[in-house]
């Protein structure tokens, strides 16, 4: 598979202290490509960075071609977000929250109304589409935060811990559209705390502390970093790559 | 483009949340019925509060010609202590006992003032009323006991001449034509209370722009609404003239109430006044919207944005002359001189008096200066919170 993603070197500090230091990666089309770290490790911000919300201090990723310091426009065409907050106007509809960002993304009305359909069906909303998003439970709200990254038809789709307090319905109707994006050619960035999601969802996994990966392969690879242990699972091979202290961040 | 569909969700937002409609039209609407209410009569009119202990002749007689003057309100002396000590007056005019008599054989009347502070204001005025009211009885009452003295003296028979009538007689002559007089002429347009208020709390619903969208924009970069709008290629200009539009918009809903209402006024200002009022408040909510975009550019919280907000609506509303009228206190004069406020108030208040072209030019002027100053620096505030990723 042709590769869509690529980073070299970055690096992000706030106040001195530094939060991604020297990332660097490869994704290929198609791919979906789990981000594992224990709070404060990096993902975010790599996330922000790489989705052209944040520049980097140094070094550069390019997106489909499009390198995320010199051509973050470009970046921005094909690339959707779904932050780790749900970042929608709560006295909309979920339809009319789809018509606001899919303008906002360059649609025109009529393709807006299309894309706002279609999207709502993937992720199974459409009966409840016309109601104000306050009115809907958190896992629908999920949903619907997932399904404004999608009206924009991204080639690269940025999913920040998009599971998180989702009902396990929810979750499974989550992880179904995601698969069915992959299969139909769109490259996933997928951070989570939840290590079975990875292991389940996920093609290749980096696991990142400290802002760098110290890690990076198929979850059956990195089994394979804890060849003593008997059948380990990824949370076993996370926990002794980032250790057992607490962060709290 | 994208400016304006930012601007049409949020106006369709506020027209469709009842709460917010609700506060935003009918508060206006509410103010300016009160201040038609309290300031609809062209003239000032004070009240005066009078305990009379004395009752006699010369105590209606003060009374009497108090009450053309003033309005009276007539207190007994345990009400009168009673109103004083909870500050619901703060003057009280007391005619003591014996007020008659000491007139009467020239021994000086003594009229008692109580009052808390400075009296205030009406309590200052009605003062100086029973100042020169007291005067005025003391003089006649001088005049009639020297002209009794004087017919005394030549030998006159009391009863032969009714003195009395004769004195009046000449003190009504006197009155009419009066050795020290004062005219009165009046020049320019004439001050009205309403209008003036009008122009003050209209400038206050204008100046909530500033609260309203510097916690605005940072809910949403909190939210990551934001965010979110730059990964999808909305850019910074399309988000703050987005908010902009949408800032003027709610304004304009809310002076457009304002002024129709002053329709209600006996003699309305004309429409091309009110039309210019509500042209002058476009200038004031482009400077006080982006006002609340510089301090949303600044702030980190929702709290910081709005106590900052709330901090500058405060002081500005109340240095401006909002509320009263700032040339009372040197201090605040010179505190206003620096505030948008004051020329919003300046320049709304003399369009709606009529005063004139000249009246106008020096606050949309100054207005259209620090609109000048003002504009440039939130946007590179704003431009600088977007590119550092709006944390």
């Amino acid at each position: 598979m042709a590769q869509f993603v690529s980073a070299t070197q970055l690096h992000k500090s706030f106040d001195g202290q530094p939060a991604v230091n020297g990332f660097s990666l490869t994704i290929d089309e198609g791919e979906i490509f789990g981000l594992l770290g224990p709070n404060g490790a990096g993902k975010t911000t790599t996330i922000r960075m790489l989705a052209t919300v944040l520049a980097p201090d140094a070094g550069d990723a390019h997106i489909g071609g499009h390198s995320i310091v010199s051509a973050p426009r470009e970046v921005r065409r094909i690339i959707g977000l779904c932050p780790q907050d749900i970042a929608l106007y709560e006295d909309m509809s979920a339809r009319d929250n789809l018509l606001f960002f899919g303008r906002m993304g360059g649609l025109t009305l009529r393709e807006a109304r299309t894309r706002a359909v279609e999207c709502l069906e993937t992720v199974n909303l459409t009966a409840r589409a016309d109601e104000r998003v306050a009115r809907f439970s958190g896992g629908m709200k999920r949903r619907v935060n997932l399904a404004i990254a999608l009206v924009n038809r991204p080639r690269l789709l940025f999913l920040d811990e998009p599971t998180v307090g989702v009902d396990p319905q929810s979750r499974a109707s989550i992880y179904d559209t995601i698969r069915a994006l992959a299969h139909g050619g769109t490259t996933v960035l997928y951070t989570t705390h939840y290590i079975e999601e990875a292991e389940n969802l996920c093609s290749r996994v980096a696991i990142i502390d400290a802002g760098r990966i110290i890690a990076l392969d198929t979850p059956e690879g990195l089994h394979g970093l804890l060849p003593d242990a008997e059948r380990p699972t990824l949370e076993d091979v996370f926990l002794h790559l980032t250790g057992r202290t607490l962060r709290d961040v | 483009m994208k400016a304006s569909l930012i601007a049409r969700r949020e106006i369709r937002s506020h027209l469709s949340d009842v709460a917010d409609l609700a506060f935003g039209l009918a508060l206006p609407v509410l103010l300016t019925l009160l201040i038609l209410a309290v300031f609809g009569t062209p003239d000032f009119f004070p009240t005066a509060h009078l305990v009379d202990a004395d009752g006699g002749d010369a105590a209606w007689a003060f009374r009497g010609r108090l009450a053309d003057r003033a309005q009276l309100e007539i207190l007994d002396a345990d009400e009168a202590h009673r109103l004083l000590e909870r500050s619901a007056i703060h003057h009280v005019l007391w005619i003591p006992e014996g007020f008659g008599a000491a007139l009467a054989s020239g021994e000086g009347a003594g009229l008692r003032i109580l009052r808390r502070g400075s009296g205030s204001l009406e309590g200052q005025v009605v003062t100086a009323i029973a100042h020169a009211v007291l005067s005025e009885l003391a003089v006649e009452a001088d005049a009639y006991r020297r002209v009794r003295i004087f017919a005394d003296n030549l030998g006159i028979e009391p009863g032969t001449v009714d003195i009395d009538a004769r004195t009046d007689a000449f003190l009504e002559r006197e009155a009419a034509a009066p050795l020290v007089g004062v005219t009165t002429r009046t020049v320019g347009a004439v001050p009205d209370m309403a209008l003036r208020t009008v122009a003050g709390i209209l400038s206050m619903f204008l100046l909530f722009t500033v609260t309203l969208g510097a916690v605005g924009i940072v809910e949403e970069r909190r939210s990551g609404i934001v965010e979110r709008m730059k990964t999808v290629g909305v850019r910074p200009w399309d988000l703050f003239g987005g908010k902009m539009a949408a800032g003027i918009f709610k304004g304009m809903l809310q002076a457009g109430i304002m002024l129709a209402l002053l329709a209600l006024l006996d003699s309305p200002p004309p429409a091309v006044r009110l039309l210019g009022a509500l042209g002058f408040s476009i200038l004031a909510l482009l400077t006080f919207g982006i006002l609340g975009l510089l301090l949303g550019g600044l702030a980190r919280t929702r709290e910081q944005a709005l106590w900052a907000a709330i901090l500058f609506t405060m002081i500005s509303s109340v240095s401006g002359g909002t509320f009263f009228e700032i040339s009372a206190s040197p201090t605040t004069a010179a505190i206003a001189r620096v505030s948008p406020v004051y020329y919003a108030i300046q320049g709304l208040q003399a369009i709606l008096e009529g005063g004139g072209w000249s009246a106008v030019a020096t606050p949309l002027g100054l207005l259209l200066g620090i609109l000048g100053i003002l504009g440039p620096t939130a946007f590179w505030v704003f431009r600088r919170a977007w590119e550092r990723g709006l944390e």
